[in-house]
């Protein structure tokens, strides 16, 4: 509420109230106000009328929130009602009180003992004058005979005579007409008499006499002292005189005026005020009973108006503050944390606003700290996920029934298919995945089965997965498993199983195996090779002429036939030893473009146009060597060994397949960053075919001993080509091509700055 | 049938003849330089009044004389506008009757000679004739009317006797135009 507002209230309140106090003065009868008491009347009504307008107003209000449900309009209403009840219940039972007991008693004002006791003391003023004017009557009465003979000159003195006795203020003889004849006063300032009034003459006419009371008013003109004086005329010699006489123009009259003591006509007077009065409040007693009536009435309405109007307004205005909480509260239960406006008063309300807004900014301090949670869980959730999800490990996890509730990409990877269509039904139903489904169920049942320590099962196996995209249609797998149960909520709901496709640690193990088994046999084969070749040679030698010519040629036949099979079981012990031996690294700058063109040539390639020629079988070979490359570190020697077995194993593929083709070899700079390591560069070495590739086991195999497709060879090429590079911290990378064909690419680190290099050559130095 | 007719007789002797004013006779005359007028009044009250007056209770009457000037132009001038105040009351004391017009009082032994005084206004002096221009018409009228201000409080209030207590007269009018007196000229 405004503070215009305010002071409007204030000022009507104020107006009305004196209002109704200007109309309460008013109906004093001795009130300056009592010629607008009427119209006090109408604005007092029209006060109470406006009132009636805003309770109405207020009401209508009300009730029509109420009729909608509008939010706090039943409390509202509720206050309201005892508000008005507390105003108006008293103010009707004592407005019903006093209207009762003002009307009695008005009406025991007028009762009619009062009335004919004011009755008996008028007409007990009445005869106490009557007495008097009798008395002055029967004095002046006796009096009259000595009238009779006198003359007028004694008349005064008859006069003065008349008014000792009988005690008269004046005495005067008077004619028909009221001309005076003889005057005697006791007043000395007044000189001439006062001729009767007209209604006097009048009834001296008529009656032949007068004895009468008469109220002198003090304002007259009469400047006579008290109220009520008692005329007296009578007729002079009426006993003397013939009746003749009478009626003769000489007819006196003598008039006797007396004043009634002085506290005969107060107390008269007060008696007759007092009826007057009386008189007039009874004549007015309906008036005055309404005009009771009037106000009180009025005073009710003003009152019970005032007080369910104000009923009405507090409620609004008390219910305010909760409301606003209650809303509050509403506004919170839909996540509207905006503080509310605190009310200025410092009372139990105010405090409940600042409390429930305390709460308010907990509740969303604590909303956010939930959320703030909540996202931190999700972004480890996703963290988490994304580790699952890039671990080159497959990873599947099964309910109890072995049905499949989490995988990971690298298990979809290593097995080759697609789980996202098997989720929640068991492993069995992934095609090829049988074996391995078969392998954790067992591996789990015999973990239990065997009650033991360990938390976790270790199991390598092999398995056969169809794949399209191999020659065979399938692809053998070795894959090392590890199994857990899953524990949550403290009991045992799932397995874990985590896999890995080991078929490259495993080949890299027989490359080892190999490597020292070759090693041995080398050294135990080569032995007894030359005694071998020898002792055959010396028995040709010496048997040859002994013998004859038939036996002779068997002999030498014999003989050849071991000395070339052990001339070629050198060859091969060399190679093994070739294989196995690990000779000491020269490293030095190597112009690999040069080493390149030297191989080439003798594949025919012509060094001067750089371009090689279709030999017989249409095999041609092309290079494609990068300018300015850096020499590379490493060994002249073997360098030029890897060149040469990866060009023959290329063209030998070619002319196992038969149809001739293109070997390519190139050579470029690459700048390569390699783990955490700043971007380095790199010679890049690709020599590639138009050959038929190698078959899936092959890659997975190719740097294995005694592996070959080739029919002639010891399957040697790659493995040593292999270890060369991986001496020289190098790397190797066999593919198929896009097209077909093999590609093999190597990775070779150019000669570094010159402090690097000596520091290279020192590391070498040390680990020779 | 009876009942009601019983109670309308009642009831009409209570209020007897309503009260009724009226102005009968009004003339105007110049008196040593002043406008007077003589009015005669037709008065006559009704039971209530009397029987008010008979227990003391004054009653005051005005006499309200206004003159205008017409103006044909714009509303009328009034020149004047006046009243006379006479009161009657009855002293019950001595049992006679008064007619008092500010500080001058008639006395009466009777109820009509007391009426006869009130409604008999003579050579009432209103204003100086200098006020007038000579030859021209005005128009003046007179009423009577029971002045109930004067009256006790509560019997003002008395909204359902009022009308019993309501007495005026119609405005009776009058014209009038002062001569040029050719002899009064010095």
């Amino acid at each position: 509420m405004s503070r215009r507002t305010k002071l409007l209230l204030i000022l009507g309140a104020l107006a009305g109230l004196g209002l109704f106090v200007l109309l309460a003065w008013s109906t004093g009868s001795a009130s300056r106000l009592a010629q607008f008491h009427q119209l006090l009347v109408y604005l007092n009504f029209a006060l109470a009328l406006g009132l009636f307008g805003w309770v109405f107003g207020l009401s209508v209000k009300l009730i029509r929130q109420l009729r909608r449900g509008k939010f706090g309009a039943r409390l509202t209403a509720r206050f309201a009602v005892a508000f008005a009840l507390i105003g108006v219940l008293p103010g009707a039972l004592i407005y019903t009180v006093s209207v009762q007991f003002m009307s009695r008693s008005i009406e025991s004002w007028f009762n009619v003992r009062v009335d004919t006791a004011l009755d008996a003391g008028l007409a007990l003023g009445r005869s106490a004058l009557d007495a008097q004017l009798n008395e002055l009557d029967t004095r002046t009465r006796a009096m009259l005979p000595l009238f009779s003979d006198a003359s007028d000159a004694e008349l005064p003195a008859l006069l003065t005579q008349v008014r000792q006795v009988t005690g008269a203020r004046e005495a005067m003889v008077m004619t028909s007409s009221g001309r005076p004849i003889s005057f005697v006063t006791e007043q000395f300032t007044q000189l001439l008499p006062q001729a009767p009034p007209s209604n006097v003459l009048g009834q001296l006419r008529i009656a032949g006499s007068y004895a009468n009371a008469e109220p002198v008013s003090n304002t007259a003109l009469q400047s006579d002292p008290s109220g009520i004086i008692l005329r007296i005329v009578l007729p002079l010699g009426s006993s003397a005189r013939t009746p003749s006489a009478l009626l003769s123009s000489e007819l006196r009259w003598l008039q006797l005026i007396k004043s009634v003591p002085e506290d005969l006509v107060l107390n008269a007077e007060e008696v007759r005020e007092g009826y007057r009065d009386y008189q007039e409040l009874a004549l007015s007693r309906q008036g005055l009973r309404q005009l009771f009536a009037v106000t009180l009435t009025l005073a009710l309405l003003l009152a019970v108006f005032a007080a369910m109007a104000v009923a009405l307004f507090l409620s609004k205005r008390l219910v305010q503050p909760l409301l606003v909480l209650a809303s509050g509260t509403q506004a919170v239960s839909v996540g509207d944390y905006r503080p509310l406006a605190e009310p200025p008063q410092n009372d139990e309300v105010g405090q409940l606003t600042r409390s429930f807004n305390a709460m308010t900014r907990q509740l969303e301090e604590a909303r956010r700290l939930v959320g703030m949670n909540r996202q931190q869980l999700e972004q480890s959730k996703l963290y988490t996920e994304g580790i699952l999800t890039n671990l080159s490990a497959g990873v599947l996890v099964f309910d109890e029934r072995f049905r499949i509730t989490l995988f990971n990409q690298g298990a979809q990877s290593i097995l080759g298919v697609d789980l996202r269509a098997v989720k929640g039904r068991p492993l069995e139903t992934v095609p090829g995945a049988l074996p391995l489904a078969t392998t954790i169920k067992r591996a789990f049942s015999q973990l239990v089965a065997t009650d033991s320590e360990r938390l976790h099962w270790q199991e390598q196996f092999e398995i056969t997965l169809p794949r399209a995209d191999t020659q065979e249609g399938e692809q053998k797998l070795t894959l090392l498993a590890r199994g857990t149960r899953l524990f949550l909520d403290g009991r045992g709901n799932g397995y874990v199983v985590v896999f890995d496709d080991i078929t490259a640690v495993i080949s890299a193990n027989r490359t080892v195996a190999w490597g020292e088994v070759a090693r041995r046999m080398a050294h135990e084969i080569k032995n007894p090779l030359t005694p071998i070749q020898l002792s055959a040679e010396r028995l040709a030698m010496k048997l040859s002429d002994r013998l004859e010519s038939a036996d002779a040629e068997l002999l030498k036949r014999s003989t050849n036939t071991i000395i070339n099979q052990v001339a070629s079981l050198k060859h091969i012990v060399d190679e093994f030893r070739e294989y196995a031996r690990r000779p000491p690294i020269v490293f030095e700058p190597v112009d690999l473009n040069n080493l390149i063109e030297e191989v080439l040539i003798l594949y025919g390639w012509d060094p001067i146009s750089k371009t090689g020629t279709v030999d017989a079988s249409g095999i041609e070979f092309e290079s494609q060597l990068a300018d300015q490359l850096p020499s590379v570190r490493g060994d002249h020697a073997q360098l030029r060994q890897v060149i040469h077995n990866l060009l023959s194993n290329a063209r030998d593929a070619l002319q196992e397949h038969g149809k001739g083709g293109k070997v390519r070899i190139s050579t470029d700079l690459i700048h390569a960053a390699l783990g955490d390591q700043p971007e380095t560069p790199a010679v890049r070495l690709i020599v590639s075919d138009d050959g038929p590739g190698f078959s899936a086991q092959l890659l997975q195999q190719a740097f294995e001993p005694y592996i070959t497709t080739k029919s002639h060879g010891t399957g040697l090429g790659l493995a040593i080509v292999k270890k060369i590079i991986d001496e020289h911290s190098g790397y190797i990378d066999i593919s198929n091509r896009r097209g077909a064909g093999a590609r093999i690419t190597i990775l070779l680190m150019p000669m570094a700055s010159k402090v690097d290099a000596g520091a290279l050559e020192d590391d070498n130095h040390d680990s020779n | 049938m009876a009942v009601s007719l019983t109670l309308a007789t009642a009831s009409g002797a209570l209020a007897q003849s309503s009260a009724s004013a009226s102005i009968e006779r009004i003339e105007p005359v110049v008196l040593g330089g002043q406008l007077a007028v003589d009015v005669d009044i037709s008065l006559s009250l009704n039971n209530l009044m009397r029987q008010a007056l008979s227990r003391g209770v004054p009653l005051q009457f005005s006499i309200e004389l206004q003159i205008e000037q017409p103006r044909w132009w714009w509303l009328n001038k009034t020149i004047v506008d006046t009243s006379l105040e006479r009161r009657l009351s009855y002293n019950t004391l001595t049992q006679s009757w008064r007619v008092s017009t500010g500080d001058l009082a008639v006395t009466t032994t009777s109820y009509d000679d007391a009426l006869r005084a009130l409604t008999q206004v003579a050579t009432w002096p209103v204003v100086l004739t200098d006020r007038f221009v000579p030859n021209q018409q005005y128009r003046g009228r007179v009423r009577i009317r029971l002045n109930t201000d004067q009256l006790a409080r509560p019997l003002q209030m008395d909204s359902s006797n009022r009308n019993n207590w309501t007495l005026a007269s119609p405005w009776k009018s009058f014209e009038f135009s002062i001569r040029r007196d050719p002899e009064a000229q010095p």
